[in-house]
């Protein structure tokens, strides 16, 4: 009699223990195909460290969907539309033949280097965020120590990409950048800013595999109101890094002088 | 084609460079290409630059819309996103024969974008940057 209680009993101590094991086997799959948590700094920020596809965005006024620059999908840029002009903007903008520094291999610039076509990565720490665009293979470094911009920006030393500091709004990391040398475009459609240029960017994660991005411009001297673009990025997959790039390596026609030398790369 | 017309076509080639209105290199496709003004180019490969800004490869061989015969130079995409797209190096090799579509430099030279290569075989590749006018 009693033999026959054990029987039983590890009987139904077996069904219970598969059934608590398939539960919890199913528990673990259903979080690893769920999103990941978002990752966070060891001060409970979010952590944006990763390589990241952005939307290529060839003109700011102009909205891109889908397609991202590195070719993963799902990337996004919603712009606040038609651009206006100052007098002083409207007489830069209309100039023929403007000098493309783009084609001689200068930096694009920092809002530019946000919409190339080619992806970007963040290196982040509690103290600064890295950001590392595969254009030119170019870095930035934004510190989140508590730092801020001089009150008169023009302490600040023109610079391709300007100077930056970022601090957290929540979990919404907020970048201010300005001192830049006004020798950059806001994107490959030409459209001029000034030296008095100021942008501000609000990132923040909604899941793991994407940041939501928003960068608006200022610049009192060219435009008439605040240029706003809204986009997405999404992380690229594992493994996936960024490649080197030199711009110098084999631009043709420099500044659109074709010389001997680019003839002579002319198969023989 | 006899040597002597290859000859002639190369130092025509030669010549439309140097003469040329400028072309602007690692530039945006609108400012150095015209989206209206198709080739469709067979010939043979007979260089490949494989670099950055832009990978260049150069196919000998007529436009059959234009009915021009030269030594083309196509301009595509960077080593980077035909990578990332699953192109490798190796995918051109010199004196495959492909058709390749694409778009006229805007200085008249033989200089095109070259968007799309057709294999013999059938296969097809499209090369063509992120904001290329790409071939149907």
């Amino acid at each position: 009699m009693k033999r026959t209680f054990e029987i039983r009993h590890i009987g139904i101590l077996s069904v219970i223990a598969t059934i608590i094991v398939a539960l919890l086997a199913g528990f673990v799959l259903a979080q690893s195909v769920a999103t990941k948590p978002v990752p966070r700094l060891p001060n409970g920020k979010p952590d944006f460290t990763g390589t990241w596809d952005h939307p290529r965005v060839a003109d700011v006024s102009k909205d891109v969907k889908g397609r991202c620059a590195g070719e993963t999908q799902g990337c996004s840029s919603i712009s606040s539309g038609e651009l206006s002009f100052t007098p002083l903007g409207k007489a830069e903008n209309d100039k023929k033949d403007k000098w493309d520094y783009g084609a001689h291999c200068m930096p694009w610039g920092y809002v530019r280097s946000y919409q190339t076509p080619f992806p970007h990565a963040y290196v982040h720490h509690p103290d600064r965020l890295v950001v590392m665009w595969e254009q030119d293979n170019a870095f930035h470094v934004v510190p989140t120590d508590g730092r801020q911009l001089p009150k008169d920006l023009n302490e600040l030393d023109p610079t391709w990409r300007g100077t930056s500091t970022g601090h957290w709004e929540g979990d919404t990391l907020v970048i201010e950048t300005a001192g830049f040398n006004g020798r950059t475009w806001i994107d490959t459609a030409e459209h001029p800013h000034s030296g008095q240029l100021r942008v501000v960017e609000r990132m923040s994660m909604p899941d793991y595999n994407h940041i939501n991005y928003e960068v608006t411009m200022e610049d009192p001297k060219y435009y008439t109101k605040p240029i706003k673009n809204t986009r997405v990025f999404v992380r690229m997959k594992a493994g996936q890094e960024l490649y080197e790039y030199s711009c110098a390596e084999n631009n043709r026609c420099e500044g659109g002088n074709c010389t001997a030398a680019d003839v002579q790369k002319q198969v023989k | 084609m006899s040597r002597k017309l290859g000859l002639s076509i190369f130092l025509f080639s030669l010549l439309l460079c140097w003469t040329a209105a400028p072309l602007l290199a690692h530039h945006s496709f609108s400012a150095e290409y015209d989206g209206s003004k198709p080739v469709k180019v067979t010939g043979v490969v007979k260089k490949v630059e494989w670099m950055n800004p832009h990978i260049w490869f150069y196919v000998e061989g007529k436009d059959e819309i234009s009915g021009k015969t030269a030594v083309w130079g196509f301009s595509a995409a960077p080593p980077s996103t035909l990578s990332r797209r699953g192109i490798k190096r190796d995918v051109l090799k010199i004196g495959d024969t492909v058709k390749v579509d694409g778009f006229l430099a805007k200085d008249g030279s033989s200089n095109a974008s070259g968007g799309k290569i057709t294999f013999a075989d059938g296969r097809q590749v499209f090369t063509a940057a992120a904001e290329d006018a790409v071939p149907k």
